[in-house]
């Protein structure tokens, strides 16, 4: 009785296998035959949705995918909104395009939240085992292999280790496997995916100390309040309990920089002991110290793991020094000296599959079915994996199907930046969201994330009827309150015209006009129009750009091409190109080193 | 356009012809080129390691990423110092493709074959055309033959004839064999390099070309050097700009170009642009850490200077597009001062003569005129009338059209003055004067109406150093002699100062002005400071866009590369 048969089985629970789980169960769970056809495995189901670093979801270009997942369908901005303990719309003083709501979390009611609604859905049974290979039949998944002996027959496999992949933790100069802190590592499917012909790499991401929250002095901290009037993440979620819980401000001295300098012989990142390449937009206390070393002080973020535990995350002092160094370093910043530490910070060291090697549909290019979605692609962040896992679970579900597949362009969404960036450029650091890696940020912005995501999701099957009834009223609104704009003048000028004065609100307009103060809107359809006619200028010639690139991503480049076959390419752009197969001129266009004239040859031998 | 195939053209330049170059270049380049070559085995072993003269195979080795044995090594005797030309002329150093010598970094001949001009391929050229190549002493009794071109190292240089099958002409020749990758094209390239025979050439070109190459299209070898990575867009504009270069103020501008001048000056512009960049979108996706914000005048200065110097590339460089490779000739004048009527002369002359060249790269046909293996573009304005326009001109035309003649005047390499000898004052006006900025030469009209003796004098004591030639449209007196003139003012150097400053194709000009134009929104966003940063960075991109366009190539947006260089990020 170790054979059970699924559709899918997604490997690993954590913010990538949720998402990929739960949408592909939603989607295939739907036919007649009973029992699950949707696995999780994962090695332990009390941490599934496990935040391993900091409480906190969202934050600047990942609170536009939490959005982005949330009107696809997916699940994180529920379970977010659910569980926060305060709302903060990072730039709120900017632009609307690089506004982003952030969260803080309680840590463990978020994880009992997601594993509750896992335990909920239909059609999807969590095993805890350890996966240990994939098996395949011809160039398809056939199976996932558990290290109990259990074999999980499977038409498709969506495989999210996270950092569990021969996972190797570091604190001084003590190293040990696992997969994080407390948890074994998965130290046989990274050659079980070798066999099948992947490529794997290594990363490096690390995480502070956890102190406890009733040793810390908070009047030599700056308190970081949250928001009076919260933006949540998802669009037409109910409001929960006002999230009324602070953060706090503290910085690092002198004195501990000199400390950490005296000990870095005992620092894995700087004996040797870590090889691999660890976020440059993260990096470890010790780092910051090396490279910037005539900074005085680094700031510390106290955030506070939930309403009912005294656990607190020092963010901003990731290290992987020893322990001794590590109570010193902290008893040395103002505030924490008599701080009582829960769990030292450390690095971690795991495997990774270089992501050119996987297609636009999170599908590996070497076997059909096979699907990698969060960390494994190189990633970090919750947000990141959690947007993959859920674009895997809908292709592994649709290609079950026979349907196409959903790839987002880097037009429609961060998502769609994130997935293209990956397959295109690959990357040696793990990749992190910005939003100036979307070249169309105007129009990607979280509060239109609904508008441009939600007709996908419901295609999909993933948006219910409420949050499409909710979107079309919306969208109603919008229409309505722009025709209006247009058709009252004031002095000869419609009200759009006006409203495009840097110096005129809504409010202001709406202060001298009767219509308009008449009008019965609601705050996210209002926010829509004035943003819309505020930009209006920038966002035509966004669209004309859209429209300029599209032509070059409309230029298909057939699969199958034989790139030895196209003469005159460079060598390196003839490996790149081969490597990367881009589905199109604009992909190619992408691909680093590929310049203007290897692209005229591709189109001329195309043309032929 | 194909790239596979085997291309054959004549791309030695038109005009004077002392020598000229056929190229070939594709897969079957050797097995077409041994169809009409024959090696001189008598003077092999004299000249394989002697025989290149400085106009050698005319390919350039620049911007390689394999290393080029030429570029380091060094040159046995003293090599021309940057921006210096070949000593022949422009005609010699123009050959289709890219002029040996255009950049310091390209050394005049391959190494190991010395500098020292060839005796073979210059001074010992034979003054004629032998029908029976036995019965000149060079080639009696050669033991020469049937040639195998693939049997050749790459780097190779023989002499030899070219002896078309059946023609019964031979004529001395030095082939020129590189082997792909190490050619302008990275394709097999054979060059043979001959006296400029126009009976023979033809003839060579249709036996190649019976052999199963194809006569090239206008520019195909630069579009080749291109396609294969060799040079970026910029530079093959400058070569196609090369390849019609009239004069040695034209060549020496396009050499800039080539050069790399322009990318340069834009790529140090952008790199700033993407710094300026970098610390607005700081200020966007890290604003949650511990980092000093640029202040927003500081921005919105540094976007400022960026564009004044855009503006400033812009208007010091000089058009490439206003020559395009010629000499642009702009005959001023007052009214009716018979200008349009010597222009016309002149052209008629010229088309009698003008036979375009397969394989040259004139693009298109313009009112053109070759004169003494220059090509001049004739540019005819509006008069000049010291009086400017009336107030009896209600739509201004006039001034419009004399605001034309001023800008064309600025433009001019060389202005022909043109005098009405029977309609006095002969003297032009001050005025006038002042707007001809170029060198100049000076045509009398209508001599058959009036005499004009005085007019040298009155230039030489203005002291205004520009030749005075009397003519008549009419009888077509003088017209050779103006000619003359005219190709006088070019060599003698007198065009060479205007070749100052960074040259600019019609489309890098338009580039330049897009980059600008966004630098120019930029500013005024950029003082309003958090609110529209997102709309500062959108004009940024934009510019670096319209930047990178010039290269070819998408300027360096490493932005995030270029923050966590300077920035100390990560919480």
């Amino acid at each position: 009785m170790n054979e059970d048969a699924f559709d899918i089985v997604v490997v690993g629970g954590g913010h990538a296998g949720c998402e990929a789980a739960l949408a592909a169960a939603r989607l295939v769970g739907s036919s007649t035959r009973l029992g699950a056809r949707v696995a999780l495995v994962t090695i332990r189901a009390d941490t599934i949705a496990q935040m391993s670093c900091n409480p906190a979801i969202g934050g600047l270009a990942k609170g536009q995918m939490v959005r982005e997942i949330d009107a696809l369908g997916g699940q994180m901005a529920r379970t977010t909104d659910a569980t926060a303990l305060q709302y903060r719309l990072l730039n709120r003083s900017k632009g609307p395009a690089v506004r982003s709501p952030r969260a803080q979390c309680d840590r463990h009611a978020y994880a009992r939240a997601m594993q509750e609604t896992l335990r909920g859905q239909t059609g999807l049974e969590i095993i805890e085992d350890v996966a240990c290979d994939i098996e395949t039949a011809g160039d398809r998944v056939a199976a996932v292999r558990c290290e109990s002996g259990r074999r999980l027959a499977t038409r498709a496999a969506i495989v999210t280790t996270g950092t569990f992949l021969r996972g190797v933790l570091h604190v001084g100069t003590k190293m040990w496997p696992g997969g994080r802190i407390g948890e074994p590592a998965a130290e046989n499917l990274s050659a079980g995916l070798a066999r099948l012909g992947l490529v794997l790499g290594r990363l490096k991401t690390g995480t502070p100390p956890r102190v406890d929250g009733r040793t810390l002095d908070y009047a030599h901290m700056q308190e970081q309040p949250p928001d009076p009037d919260p933006v949540r993440f998802s669009f037409g979620w109910p409001d929960g309990p006002f999230p009324n819980v602070s953060c706090w401000i503290t910085e690092t001295t002198p004195e501990v920089h000199e400390l950490i300098r005296a000990n870095l012989d005992r620092a894995p990142l700087y004996t040797g002991q870590i090889r691999s390449t660890g976020p440059r937009y993260c990096p470890s206390l010790e780092t910051k110290i090396v490279r910037f070393a005539d900074r005085r002080r680094h700031q510390v973020f106290l955030e506070p793991e939930g309403r009912d535990t005294p656990v607190v995350y020092c963010n901003g002092l990731s290290t992987s020094l020893p322990e001794d160094v590590q109570d010193r370093v902290v008893h040395g910043i103002p505030g924490m000296e008599r701080a009582a530490i829960l769990r030292y910070g450390y690095a971690i060291e795991y495997d990774f599959v270089p992501p050119t090697q996987i297609q636009p549909t999170l599908e590996t290019k070497a076997v059909r079915g096979l699907y990698l979605a969060g960390q494994i692609n190189g990633t970090s962040g919750y947000e990141e994996a959690a947007g993959q896992g859920l674009l895997a679970g809908i292709n592994a579900a649709r290609a079950l199907q026979g349907r196409p597949p959903i790839v987002l362009g880097r037009d429609q969404a961060y998502l769609g930046v994130l997935v293209d960036d990956l397959v295109t450029k690959g990357t040696e650091e793990p990749y992190r969201m910005f939003t100036s890696l979307a070249e169309y940020r105007l129009v990607l912005r979280h509060d239109n994330a609904d508008r441009r995501l939600t007709p996908v999701g419901r295609e999909v099957g993933l948006v219910a009827d409420e949050a499409w009834r909710r979107l079309e009223a919306k969208e109603r609104e919008i229409a309505e309150t722009r025709a209006l704009l247009r058709r009252v003048r004031v002095e000869g000028r419609t009200l759009e015209d006006l409203l495009r004065r840097p110096d005129v609100t809504w409010e202001s307009l709406a202060a001298d006009v009767p219509d308009l103060a008449a009008l019965v809107i609601s705050p996210e359809a209002r926010e829509q129009v004035v943003i819309e006619a505020k930009y209006a200028g920038y966002l035509v010639r966004q669209s004309a750009q859209i429209e300029r690139a599209r032509k070059m991503e409309d230029r298909l480049i057939p699969p199958e091409l034989d790139y030895a076959a196209v003469t005159h390419l460079r060598t390196e752009a003839r490996e790149k190109l081969a490597r990367v197969r881009p589905r199109s001129m604009g992909q190619a266009a992408r691909i680093a080193g590929i310049g203007p004239s290897d692209l005229a040859v591709l189109m001329i031998h195309l043309k032929r | 356009m194909n790239l596979d195939d085997t291309i054959v053209a004549i791309s030695s330049p038109a005009g004077r012809g002392e020598r000229a170059v056929l190229r070939v270049s594709g897969p079957h380049a050797l097995a077409v080129a041994e169809r009409v070559f024959r090696e001189d085995r008598l003077i092999r072993q004299h000249c394989e390691f002697q025989s290149t003269s400085p106009e050698g195979a005319s390919f350039l080795a620049q911007g390689e990423d394999e290393v080029e044995p030429w570029v380091s090594a060094p040159p046995a005797e003293p090599s021309p110092g940057r921006g210096a030309l070949p000593n022949d002329g422009p005609t010699e150093a123009s050959a289709q493709g890219a002029p040996m010598g255009l950049d310091s970094h390209i050394s005049y001949a391959y190494p190991g074959f010395g500098l020292r001009p060839s005796p073979w391929a210059k001074k010992d050229a034979p003054a004629g055309l032998t029908a029976n190549p036995a019965s000149t002493g060079l080639t009696a009794n050669p033991p020469s033959g049937a040639v195998v071109l693939s049997d050749w190292p790459t780097f190779t240089a023989r002499p030899g004839r070219l002896e078309p099958p059946g023609s019964g002409l031979s004529v001395p020749a030095v082939a020129y064999l590189m082997r792909e990758p190490r050619s302008y094209t990275r394709q097999d390239v054979v060059e043979f390099h001959v006296g400029a025979w126009p009976a023979l050439l033809p003839l060579v070109v249709g036996e190649i070309v019976a052999a199963g190459a194809r006569p090239a299209e206008p520019g195909e070898f630069t579009f080749r050097a291109m396609m294969s990575g060799r040079l970026d867009l910029a530079q093959a504009e400058a070569v196609m700009a090369v390849i019609g270069a009239a004069s040695r103020a034209t060549l020496r501008a396009a050499s800039d170009l080539l050069g790399g001048h322009l990318s340069r000056e834009v790529g140090r512009l952008a790199a700033e642009i993407r710094d300026v960049l970098a610390l607005v979108e700081v200020g966007l996706d890290f604003s949650d850490q511990d980092i000093e914000i640029a202040p927003p005048a500081e921005l919105s200065r540094r976007i400022a200077a960026v564009r004044a110097a855009l503006a400033h590339l812009g208007r010091s460089a000089r058009g490439l597009e206003t020559f395009d490779g010629q000499v642009r000739l702009v005959l001023a004048g007052r009214p009716n001062a018979g200008k349009s009527s010597l222009f016309n002369r002149l052209l008629q002359a010229d088309r009698a003569i003008v036979s375009p060249v397969a394989g040259t790269t004139r693009d298109e046909l313009r009112a053109s005129l070759r004169a003494g293996g220059l090509t001049f573009t004739l540019c005819d304005v509006a008069g000049i009338d010291e009086n400017g326009a009336g107030p009896g001109d209600p739509l201004d035309i006039g001034a419009k059209a004399r605001a034309r003649a001023v800008e064309a005047l600025a433009g001019a390499d060389l202005v022909l003055l043109v005098i009405d000898a029977s309609a006095p004052p002969l003297e032009p006006s001050d005025e006038l004067l002042a707007l001809v900025t170029s060198p100049m030469v000076v045509a009398v009209t209508k001599s058959d109406l009036a005499p004009a003796d005085g007019v040298p004098a009155w230039f030489a004591s203005r002291g205004v150093d520009a030749e005075v030639v009397v003519t008549s449209a009419v009888t077509g007196e003088g017209i050779e002699a103006l000619r003359a003139a005219l190709v006088r003012a070019v060599e003698g150097g007198a065009v060479d100062r205007q070749a100052a400053g960074p040259v600019l194709t019609a489309r890098h000009r338009a580039a330049l002005e897009r980059a600008a134009g966004a630098l120019a929104r930029a500013a005024p966003l950029a003082e309003r400071g958090d609110e529209a940063g997102e709309l500062v960075a959108m004009e940024l991109r934009e510019s670096l866009e319209a930047l990178g366009a010039i290269v070819g190539d998408r300027a360096d947006t490493d932005v995030l590369g270029a923050i966590f260089s300077q920035f100390c990020i990560g919480k």
